[in-house]
């Protein structure tokens, strides 16, 4: 761990201080302040006006990244982070207004989360595009994945709440508040369901290309790779999710709930095995 | 439950736990490395699986009528189909079989390495140690290069030799921080120096058929550099000497001793210019197609940018040594590739249409109607 003195890194300190105010102040908004309504309304609005400015920063870092290696940067993991935490917001916007996602507080502590390794761990030195980099499909291939893990773990943020609704109703049993809680439940799941149904395709979108890619550049779609693995892994416990969830709806929502978070658990390990020494990979681009 | 009912739910879970399994399998995969992940993915055991999985998807087909309803979920399955099918007739045992019961003799794939001006059609292992196959055409070496992204100045370096174990030399290096016309001193020596000139692109100057240059000149066309230094040893007047590489093209040395004479402790230390690492930009193979005398096809070759020709795509390999001539290209049958790329189309397509379009014109659909 080591802070950085650079104007990207500034920036990317900035952002995160922003979003963790962001995500105080929707917290506040929502649970200390009952019996006020303005000040809850101002607090809601201060949390979503920081939440936007600190993803403008985090924009100007990346785009600050760009001019300076003079291409996209999506290469190294501190330039995948940056591009994750660039994406979060939009996608956030999106994912609250037409698909009525809940959580901007969550959102902004998942987008610090992004940033810590940005800020504090990944080297920010950049480096040369190596030849089997050099495909029209790079950008296409990353920017698709990092547009459907951010959306699936949105994904699992609502469900996550469905998971700990589980427990309370399995507490209050057969008591009256297990209803209340089962159909707000219902509903997260629900409203987790149209992310995953929003993400996947992506998810799939940038694991296809990423085939086609490795054709094109030395003759294999698939090369058994740890993160080609452990991506396939993923996708495969999202379909077993759509399967099980085409079957049986919402009967046993918290099961649902539970394959969500198995999904993101195995993204975020998709994304860890790049930076880590346990999995020789030739994905393993981290700085 | 009726028994069409009941024989529904009962493929539905086999196909989630084969989901389920195939999971766990590329996990387990991922943990065993590329090498024995691609062992385990190809044996008999999981062939079986591959079968079943098939098999799991066509009954899919038939006992779910209400999949034909929906495109969406038909593309899907049916795309996986087309996707397993195509990579099955592409692979090793694919094209056995096309071999055994078709009499399509094809090699699935192989690697040439070719010296300049070389034809050849001959495939052979990665090891090279045996011949897999002939491909139905020629590809000749017209000319390999690799090109570099431009590095940074050259390193100035003081090496000092280190006896090792059974007399053998070794050289402890030390970087010197360098600028024009700024001075330093040689760590460890009384010997102060200053770069008087660099020239990043120099071809070196002889003078009345010396065997060492005099100097050194700008050239646009050479990848070596050049750096005039001045050195010194106390209050002596400075030596001017040109460092450039004439024999090694990435590094060049003198000693000390030849340029500002002996002393105590130094024992054949040197000053040396050396190349900084250079990052590969493109590896390059400018390749005839030949068929007999007649010259098909005239392609450069490079990574991502593979020649097509004659039912297979031939890929340069991102493989180069020091002083490499030659050129490492591979040839792979083109065997189940369309059937591929139609797959994941349909796949994609059914998708899209599943996971965004029904949604989105379900919603519209409810609106309407005002709920």
């Amino acid at each position: 761990m080591a802070i950085k003195h650079s104007p990207e890194a500034l920036m990317v300190y900035l952002a995160m201080s922003l979003w963790l105010i962001s995500a105080v102040a929707r917290l506040m908004g929502r649970w200390a302040c009952n019996g006020a309504p303005a000040t809850r309304k101002v607090l809601r609005g201060l949390g979503e006006a920081l939440f936007a400015a600190g993803c403008l920063v985090v924009a100007i870092a990346f785009t600050m990244r760009w001019r300076s290696i003079g291409r996209p940067p999506l290469q190294t993991m501190y330039e995948v982070l940056m591009a994750l935490g660039v994406a979060m917001y939009p996608v956030w916007l999106f994912c609250r207004h037409v698909l009525g996602a809940r959580g901007t507080a969550g959102a902004s502590v998942i987008g610090i989360a992004v940033l810590v390794p940005v800020g504090f761990v990944l080297r920010d030195g950049s480096e040369p595009l190596n030849p089997l980099l050099q495909s029209p499909l790079f950008v296409p291939h990353v920017a698709l994945y990092l547009l459907g893990y951010v959306v699936l773990i949105l994904a699992a943020m609502q469900v996550a709440g469905c998971l700990t609704m589980g427990v309370g109703v399995a507490m209050y049993r057969p008591d009256a508040r297990a209803g209340n809680l089962r159909s707000k439940s219902q509903e997260l799941e629900a409203l987790g369901h149209r992310l995953v149904l929003l993400g996947f395709p992506l998810l799939i979108a940038g694991l296809l290309l990423g085939a086609v890619w490795g054709k094109m550049a030395w003759g294999d779609y698939w090369n058994w790779d740890p993160k080609e693995l452990w991506s396939l892994a993923t996708a495969l416990v999202y379909i077993a999710y759509l399967h099980f969830r085409a079957v049986f709806g919402t009967r046993y929502h918290w099961l649902n709930a539970a394959l969500v978070v198995i999904g993101a658990i195995a993204l975020l390990v998709t994304l860890w095995v790049s930076m880590s020494s346990v999995f020789k990979s030739v994905h393993a681009y981290a700085a | 439950m009726d028994k069409g009912k009941s024989w529904r739910l009962f493929l539905l879970w086999l196909a989630f736990a084969a989901v389920i399994l195939w999971a766990c399998l590329s996990v387990a995969g991922a943990f065993l490395g590329a090498d024995r992940a691609r062992d385990m993915f190809n044996s008999p055991a999981l062939a079986m699986f591959w079968l079943v999985f098939f098999c799991l998807l066509l009954a899919a087909l038939v006992l779910l009528p209400g999949m034909l309803l929906r495109p969406g979920s038909l593309l899907m399955h049916l795309g996986t189909m087309v996707i397993l099918g195509g990579a099955m007739w592409g692979s090793e045992k694919g094209h056995e079989v096309a071999r055994e019961k078709l009499g399509i003799d094809k090699p699935r794939e192989g690697y040439m390495l070719l010296f300049p001006g070389q034809v050849s059609g001959e495939l052979c292992s990665q090891d090279g140690r045996h011949i897999v196959g002939q491909l139905p055409f020629e590809v000749q070496n017209k000319g390999f290069g690799v090109e570099y992204y431009p590095s940074g100045p050259w390193s100035l370096v003081l090496g000092f030799p280190v006896p090792a174990a059974r007399d053998q030399e070794q050289w402890r290096m030390m970087p010197i921080a360098w600028k024009v016309g700024q001075e330093f001193r040689l760590p460890g020596t009384n010997i102060y120096g200053k770069v008087l000139e660099y020239l990043p692109a120099a071809a070196p100057v002889y003078a009345n058929a010396a065997s060492q240059p005099a100097s050194a000149r700008a050239d646009a066309n050479s990848d070596r550099a050049a750096m005039k230094l001045a050195l010194w040893r106390g209050s002596q007047p400075p030596v001017e000497t040109w460092l450039i590489p004439t024999k090694d093209p990435d590094k060049t040395g003198l000693t000390l001793e030849d340029l500002v004479g002996p002393a105590m402790g130094e024992g054949g230390a040197c000053i040396g210019l050396f190349r900084p690492h250079r990052d590969t930009k493109a590896y390059k193979t400018d390749t005839a197609v030949r068929a007999g005398s007649q010259e098909m096809l005239r392609q450069t070759i490079e990574v991502n940018h593979p020649l097509h020709f004659g039912g297979y795509h031939v890929y340069q390999m991102p493989i180069y040594q020091k002083g490499q001539r030659f050129t490492i290209l591979r040839a792979v049958s083109d065997n189940g590739l369309y059937a591929v790329f139609a797959g994941f189309a349909m796949v994609m397509a059914g998708l899209v249409w599943q996971c965004w379009i029904v949604p989105v014109a379900g919603h519209f659909r409810r609106r309407r109607h005002g709920h």
